[in-house]
């Protein structure tokens, strides 16, 4: 892209700083810093009630945060109008007038984006088989999430964001929406973040990963990276008791049963035993076993509570 | 050759992808010289990010199975009957610490693993038969 005012490698897509949010007494967000890069997909992955809706919902500015900065495309979204045509965004309700036809609603998005793909727009609701006459109100909740995205990606955002995409939707609604999203990724290279409950989908979308927990981001690295730095050890240690485990170990979980203990540990499978050795300082244990784990269960084992 | 990837598995989907690659070239399913399917399409087809296909390629690449020219396409570099030690070395080295590791888990000290290793790299003939 040459010949543009805007600097090369410049600001990311998204960039939320020290962000806090609170709803009268309660903290939605407690101090979340994390960056979108351009070209980036961000899976953001928590349990119901971590704050994942409230933080997506800071970008097309429809949340300020109590304190902590957003930023857009380097911009502030409240302040700066043209950033926000840059945006798609789908929130994680259907939230369009049920009485309106699809057809309005592409009309209406046409002259609000000056950048509207009429030709796109038409393209994939085909592709999704989606009548244009028809009412919001008569489409199925898949079909709404579909038109939904057919609304936030055809006047090529540069930044998507995606509230639960596939929220409700059967196995074939899901594929033919992450099959939009997959070609418009390699087409366009857009920035995409999105939040989701289906960990297999952020798998195969999101080439960053962070975890939500309670308000706070616990985590935030690439997808590959998480997957291979953790892992299960089964160990049989007679002296130490759960907490001391808890208290040496980066584990994510630690449970005991007498002697016997079963830890998920943030560290490489082969590493574990190394591991252990340095930090139980020289204290007897027997490693019996150890097992590579899938994002759902580092999930799990990390949004769980305890140790 | 047919891909497919499974996001609950441990190994990331990348590695799931070289994996693939690597034993579709041992198996010789797929030759020097076969085309391989572009980043996108392999995106669209396995309904994943086409920067994870990019990885796996760029993984590919470095270990020699594939090469890319540039506005023709991907293809596979090598033979399975060729020489394909310096790939296959790096798969053996990880199943061979899984080995070791196992040995010292059950307790089984060195000589013994060795042992094994040697009896089943060539069966002793009581065992085996005339096969060499």
């Amino acid at each position: 892209m040459t010949g543009t005012t805007q600097p090369m490698g410049a600001a990311p897509a998204a960039s939320f700083r020290d962000v806090t949010r609170r709803f009268g007494r309660v903290e939605a967000l407690r101090g979340v810093t994390l960056d979108v890069p351009l070209g980036c997909v961000f899976g953001l992955v928590g349990r119901n009630g971590a704050g994942k809706s409230t933080l997506l919902r800071m970008v097309p500015a429809l949340l300020h945060p109590t304190t902590g900065t957003v930023r857009v495309l380097g911009e502030d979204p409240w302040k700066d109008d043209a950033v926000r045509r840059d945006l798609g965004y789908l929130s994680d309700s259907d939230d369009h007038p049920p009485r309106l036809r699809v057809r309005d609603l592409t009309d209406l998005f046409a002259e609000l984006y000056p950048r509207w793909d009429e030709a796109l727009a038409a393209r994939l609701l085909d592709q999704l088989e989606i009548d244009r006459a028809r009412r919001i109100g008569s489409l199925s909740k898949g079909q709404k999430r579909q038109v939904g995205l057919v609304l936030a990606v055809s006047h090529h955002p540069r930044l998507l964001v995606l509230d639960e995409p596939a929220g409700g939707l059967d196995a074939v609604a899901r594929r033919r929406l992450l099959e939009v999203v997959v070609d418009l990724l390699a087409s366009e290279g857009t920035a995409v973040l999105f939040a989701s409950h289906q960990l297999a989908d952020v798998e195969r979308l999101a080439t960053r990963v962070g975890i939500l927990h309670r308000g706070r981001l616990l985590a935030d690295r690439p997808t590959h990276e998480l997957k291979e730095n953790a892992c299960r050890v089964a160990v049989r240690a007679s002296g130490l008791e759960r907490a001391d485990l808890a208290a040496l170990l980066p584990a994510l979980r630690v449970a005991s049963e007498d002697a016997r203990h079963r830890l998920t540990l943030l560290c490489r499978p082969e590493a574990a035993k190394a591991l252990l050795e340095e930090r139980l300082g020289g204290r007897a244990f027997q490693l019996e076993d150890v097992q590579p784990v899938n994002l759902e269960e580092i999930f799990v084992d990390w949004t769980g509570e305890e140790p | 050759m047919l891909f497919r990837v499974n996001p609950s598995d441990s190994a990331p989907i990348y590695r799931q992808i070289v994996r693939q690659v690597r034993d579709a070239v041992a198996s010789g399913k797929l030759r020097r010289g076969d085309k391989l399917p572009s980043h996108r399409e392999l995106a669209r087809e396995l309904v994943i990010n086409h920067l994870t296909v990019k990885q796996a390629y760029d993984a590919l690449e470095g270990e020699g199975l594939i090469r890319t020219e540039r506005g023709v396409g991907t293809f596979a570099a090598r033979d399975g009957s060729g020489n394909l030690r310096a790939a296959g070395l790096t798969d053996l080295r990880v199943a061979v610490r899984e080995l070791v590791v196992h040995a010292r888990l059950l307790g089984v000290p060195r000589a013994e693993l060795l042992r094994l290793v040697r009896e089943a790299w060539s069966p002793e003939p009581a065992s085996a038969g005339r096969e060499r």
